[in-house]
């Protein structure tokens, strides 16, 4: 997977970030981390970054690729834990979740459970962790997806283990908007093609000459992204 | 225990959560019920001999753990005098009184991290989840780096 792809990704998720929100991340999340940390360096340098290592605003001196390693501490000056992330989210108070999924679909349901029959599945997924929690108590959701093709991207979830406030989805891909009739096409990346698009979903989309292309990484985005990721980790989930 | 959210989720249904109308007029709610182990085993840096436990790190849900289950057994990187949670209690992150046992086994926490003191073991790791993959490549890999491993020496 070619780094541009990444680069992308991680440009796309930033700049749906806003100055001054709340936002979290859970394990595994190398891309939300960087685009976080991305963010705070570029427009939103009064977000508040919380995740799942309990740190606030941490200013860690290199990324670790597992986003639990304690490297994650690195510059908090206090604590607030897991079980106040999910207080602060059910006080209307968390602004933004990143989440995933292994397969998501058309409404923006995740499924991190189960593949086939919950009780006898064919193949078991991790669990949700809290994302069923969150979907649907974080002010909105941000869901990410690394891989975009028709298993992932399916019309309807066989077990929805989370459903909610979906606000965007960032895939290699595109920018998924959730609307009225379910994800919808935003913008294209520009290195991406349409039919591409349209074979690797599973679910009807409308991507044409007219769709917006994705703006490509700026200069300063670009500069800012070696600055905070020098290591590269953004590329790790590939 | 009443909690907001989770009602889309297909895992009410899956696990049998009831809902129940909040008597206070906030809709209807799932609540789900207690997780009640009968032991919790937690590693944490200092304890002294009485169970008083010290996470220099994040504490994730280890004190919950401490608190919901009706046996505790610690293990720590380092037995410390009581003296030390007496000087500054507020560091004390679960009282002695919760604690059924305590064990001092530095390095405790491998293949996996503590906080400040070291790393996750990603070679240990890798082998495992590679030898995961049948069963008598398991059997090799346990008796190998598990119970093969010798005392004081890292795994």
């Amino acid at each position: 997977m070619s780094l541009h792809i990444a680069d992308q990704m991680a440009v796309s998720l930033a700049r749906l970030l806003r100055n001054g929100e709340t936002v979290f991340h859970g394990v595994a999340s190398p891309l939300p981390m960087v685009a976080i940390l991305l963010a705070r360096k570029l427009h939103a340098p009064d977000l508040v970054y919380l995740n799942i290592t309990g740190s606030v605003d941490p200013q860690p001196e290199r990324l670790p690729e597992s986003t639990v390693d304690p490297v994650l501490l690195a510059g908090t000056a206090g604590f607030f834990e897991l079980k106040d992330v999910f207080d602060l989210a059910a006080r209307g108070r968390l602004d933004t979740a990143f989440l995933s999924g292994l397969q998501i679909d058309r409404r923006g349901c995740i499924n991190m459970s189960a593949v086939g029959p919950y009780d006898r599945p064919k193949v078991r997924l991790p669990g949700g962790a809290g994302s069923a929690f969150l979907m649907e108590t974080a002010g909105r959701v941000l869901l990410w997806r690394t891989k975009h093709d028709s298993r992932t991207f399916v019309e309807r979830v066989s077990f929805a283990t989370a459903c909610g406030r979906v606000d965007r989805v960032v895939t290699p891909l595109v920018v998924f908007r959730l609307g009225p009739q379910g994800l919808e096409v935003e913008s294209i990346h520009p290195y991406a093609d349409p039919e591409l698009v349209r074979r690797e979903t599973g679910f009807p989309v409308t991507v044409d000459a007219d769709t917006p292309v994705t703006p490509p990484p700026t200069e300063a985005e670009r500069t800012a992204l070696a600055a905070v990721d020098p290591d590269k980790v953004r590329l790790f989930e590939f | 225990m009443p909690l907001k959210g989770l009602a889309n989720s297909s895992l009410v249904e899956a696990q049998g959560f009831r809902k129940v109308s909040d008597p206070y007029g906030g809709g209807e709610v799932v609540v789900i019920p207690a997780i009640a182990p009968d032991w919790a085993v937690l590693h944490v840096h200092e304890c002294d001999p009485g169970g008083n436990a010290f996470i220099d790190g994040s504490r994730y849900d280890d004190v919950l753990l401490a608190l919901a289950a009706g046996k505790v057994l610690v293990t720590c990187e380092k037995i410390v005098g009581n003296d030390r949670f007496v000087e500054s209690p507020r560091r004390t992150d679960f009282p002695g009184f919760m604690v059924d046992a305590v064990v001092e086994v530095p390095g405790g926490a491998r293949p996996t991290s503590c906080a400040r003191l070291y790393p996750y073991d990603r070679e240990f790791l890798t082998a495992y989840l590679q030898a995961a993959a049948d069963d008598a490549r398991y059997g090799e890999f346990l008796a190998a780096r598990v119970y093969g491993a010798q005392k004081g020496v890292s795994l």
